[in-house]
């Protein structure tokens, strides 16, 4: 129960996290700057990445120990 | 619980007040080269139909206006009035160096300034009403300029210390 909890929580940050990428990144771009912009972008996908990679670390150990391929 | 949404909230106001702060930079930038303008404007005729000395005419001047660069012209007349070892040009350079770190004045009107400060006081009333002409246009392009710049990045700057403050808060959530 506890894990299904925190895992709603983290895909609610993320999708909060998409939401205010995508508005800087408009604003930015609006303003002329679509370096920053770009820049932006990335650092979001890599904060996203960052918390989530312990999940996907969990997918690879479950398909792991599902198929046997120690 | 409490704490978290109190420091949220704090670190939200503090982003936007930020963005708020680089946003009125622009908009002070505008203020101050309209205020050099009029300053400019008054000295001009102080220097070249009244013919007062250079350090009571700036006084005059510089009466009722405010702003960074009446600080500058303040110092100006201090040191000319004060301490008679400066040339006038000195004096001009060492009053811009100090207001250089203002975040409210731009290069640029630093450096049409500094060329003006070079040539003040050194011909003769047509020449000097010249060079006051030159200054003028050249400080109306800058604000123009300066005005573009506030369109563009004063809004940028608003919503963007907002945003920011919220990434903030809520990845650290």
């Amino acid at each position: 129960m506890e894990e299904t909890k925190v895992n709603i929580d983290i895909i609610f940050k993320i999708a909060a996290i998409g939401i205010l990428v995508a508005v800087v990144n408009h604003v930015l771009i609006r303003a002329g700057r679509d370096e920053i912009a770009m820049l932006t972008t990335l650092t979001g996908v890599v904060i996203v990445l960052l918390m989530v990679v312990n999940l996907i670390n969990d997918l690879f150990n479950s398909v792991r120990s599902i198929f046997r391929l120690y | 619980m409490f704490l978290k949404v109190a420091s949220s909230i704090a670190i939200v106001v503090c982003c936007t007040l930020l963005g708020m702060h680089m946003a009125f930079r622009y908009k002070q930038r505008i203020y101050n080269i309209r205020v050099l303008q009029s300053i400019l404007a008054n000295l001009e005729t102080e220097i070249v139909y009244y013919s007062t000395f250079l350090s009571q005419a700036i006084r005059n001047s510089i009466k009722a206006l405010d702003g960074d660069w009446k600080t500058f012209f303040a110092e100006v007349a201090d040191i000319l009035e004060n301490k008679k070892e400066y040339s006038l040009t000195e004096a001009w350079a060492k009053s811009l160096n100090k207001i250089q770190k203002s975040p409210y004045i731009g290069k640029v009107e630093l450096d049409i300034m500094y060329r003006f400060g070079l040539q003040l006081g050194s011909s003769d009333r047509q020449n000097q009403q010249k060079y006051f002409k030159i200054v003028q246009q050249q400080l109306k392009t800058e604000e123009e300029n300066a005005r573009q710049l506030h369109l563009r990045y004063g809004k940028m700057y608003r919503s963007l210390g907002l945003l920011l403050g919220l990434g903030i808060a809520i990845i650290l959530f």
